[in-house]
């Protein structure tokens, strides 16, 4: 009772935030931009862009990991007495 | 030292006052004509049964042992407290049963129509009665006057119990109405047996109906029968009833039947703090345990501004399917000429980049790009690897300059 409660207006604030947002429409006529899809399948052909998406992975999984050892540092730092 | 003293002096005092004042009111409490739980109406404490009812001015109970290998199928107790139809005549009914259940199909609750064993009432029958066509047999009983005719169907213990009563309307008014809305008194049968030897268990159930007439039971079932072998054995009761006597003149065909009314103080108590517990603690978790049905539809009000996530993810994937063609799919650029001269169209495309000359060497050029990719991209992990370590920036020059003081 008391945590829907909370929840809802919780919720009812989220939403209304996200009201003034635009409505966001990502369909659209792919055949406008068909001569570069052949381009970038012409440079897939080449790249092997299978590594380039592990290499990009690897890379997001090392700024986490510094992310996350700067919040650790910074948390550190604000406790008094350390 | 001394105050512990003290405390212990007074310590026997204030918990004979708790006593008193948890064995008074736990009758007192449920004085108003408050009907009865299934948790309430019937208890099962091992081999013994407390069965609530409404004696007129409060609620009494009797407690049924049974002593030797309870059989589900064969023996049975009912426990009726509906005091409306007994002019606030205690109401507590054993039956017996020709066949007393369900029917093969399932498909409706049959009940026997004479009592075994009734303690107070002269009144037998003063219960619900479902049955087939044994119906206009039936006298002094009454059938569901079922709202809409609903097929009621639930699961307990595993097994699907339902009855769709063909009567409706036929019978007597069986409603009651408690905090504004309709209840219906609902004992269940469910016996496998179909011989004279059985008994029918029956439990106390309450239910209601909702806006559109779909009765939903709304309490479990403290005790149900299960499928057991059927084999005789004896009821045995003890104590003292606070509103009549009983007197055991019961028979069992499977097996004999002794009983005596009890209402003792302890089990009184016990139950009482029990019951006080629960509603506790139903109590607590009303209050802070979220509906997950409401989380769910706030959730999913909530969600719904980001479903153009869904088509991003699609059109991503569609992406990599291209990037991940097979190695004989050769690609290539093609311009389109096509051309409209005096209202006529004339179609044409010309390939400006074709990389069938490249298929050849494909799989030698990408590994040698493989190879140099990993070497760069390792060369460069290397060499933030400190940075790495300490989570610094992504720069190393930038933690250079500024450490160093420079622009």
């Amino acid at each position: 009772m008391i945590f829907e409660a909370l929840i809802h207006i919780l919720f009812t604030f989220i939403g209304g935030i996200l009201s003034l947002l635009p409505s966001i429409d990502l369909n659209f006529d792919s055949s406008v931009i068909s001569t570069a899809t052949q381009f970038v399948r012409v440079s897939a052909y080449i790249i092997p862009f299978d590594d380039v998406f592990t290499i990009l992975s690897i890379i997001t999984t090392l700024q986490a990991w510094r992310v996350l050892v700067s919040l650790l540092k910074t948390i550190w730092d604000i406790i008094p007495l350390l | 030292m001394k105050k512990h003293l003290r405390f212990l002096a007074v310590f026997p005092v204030v918990f004979v006052f708790l006593l008193f004042f948890h064995s008074v009111p736990a009758s007192a409490a449920l004085t108003g004509g408050r009907y009865l739980s299934p948790q309430e109406a019937l208890q099962v404490f091992g081999n013994s049964f407390e069965c609530k009812y409404w004696n007129g001015s409060n609620y009494s109970s009797i407690s049924l042992t049974y002593s030797g290998t309870f059989d589900t199928s064969s023996h049975g107790m009912a426990c009726d407290n509906s005091n409306d139809y007994l002019n606030s005549r205690p109401n507590i009914l054993i039956y017996s049963g020709s066949y007393s259940g369900f029917n093969s199909d399932r498909n409706y609750i049959s009940v026997d129509l004479s009592p075994l064993y009734s303690i107070f009432d002269t009144e037998q029958l003063h219960t619900c009665i479902f049955f087939d066509s044994q119906y206009s047999t039936a006298s002094g009983g009454f059938v569901p006057d079922v709202y809409q005719s609903p097929t009621w169907e639930w699961v307990i213990g595993g097994q699907l119990m339902y009855f769709n009563n063909p009567n409706a309307g036929n019978g007597y008014q069986t409603e009651a109405r408690f905090d504004g809305r309709k209840w219906l008194y609902v004992p269940v049968s469910y016996i496998s047996a179909s011989t004279f030897s059985g008994y029918s268990q029956r439990a106390c159930f309450w239910g209601n109906f909702d806006s559109s007439g779909t009765f939903k039971l709304g309490l479990s079932c403290p005790y149900i029968s299960t499928n057991s072998t059927a084999s005789a054995g004896t009821f045995v009761t003890s104590g003292s009833g606070s509103s009549g006597s009983g007197t055991n003149t019961g028979t069992n065909s499977g097996g004999s039947v002794d009983m005596t009314q009890t209402n003792g103080l302890l089990s009184t108590v016990i139950s009482t703090i029990s019951q006080s517990v629960n509603l506790i603690i139903s109590g607590i978790e009303r209050i802070f345990i979220p509906d997950p049905d409401v989380l769910q539809d706030e959730y999913d009000a909530l969600i719904s501004r980001f479903e153009w996530i869904q088509d991003a993810k699609e059109d991503i994937e569609a992406m990599f399917v291209a990037f991940n063609s097979p190695p004989e799919y050769v690609p290539s650029v093609d311009a389109d000429l096509g051309v409209t001269f005096y209202g006529q169209t004339l179609s044409g495309s010309s390939s400006v980049l074709n990389l069938s000359w490249f298929a050849p060497y494909r799989s030698t050029v990408r590994g040698i790009l493989r190879a140099f990719i990993w070497l760069f991209f390792l060369w460069r992990v290397y060499c933030h690897l400190p940075s790495i370590i300490r989570g610094g920036s992504m720069d190393v020059l930038t933690l250079t300059n500024s450490i160093s003081g420079g622009d």
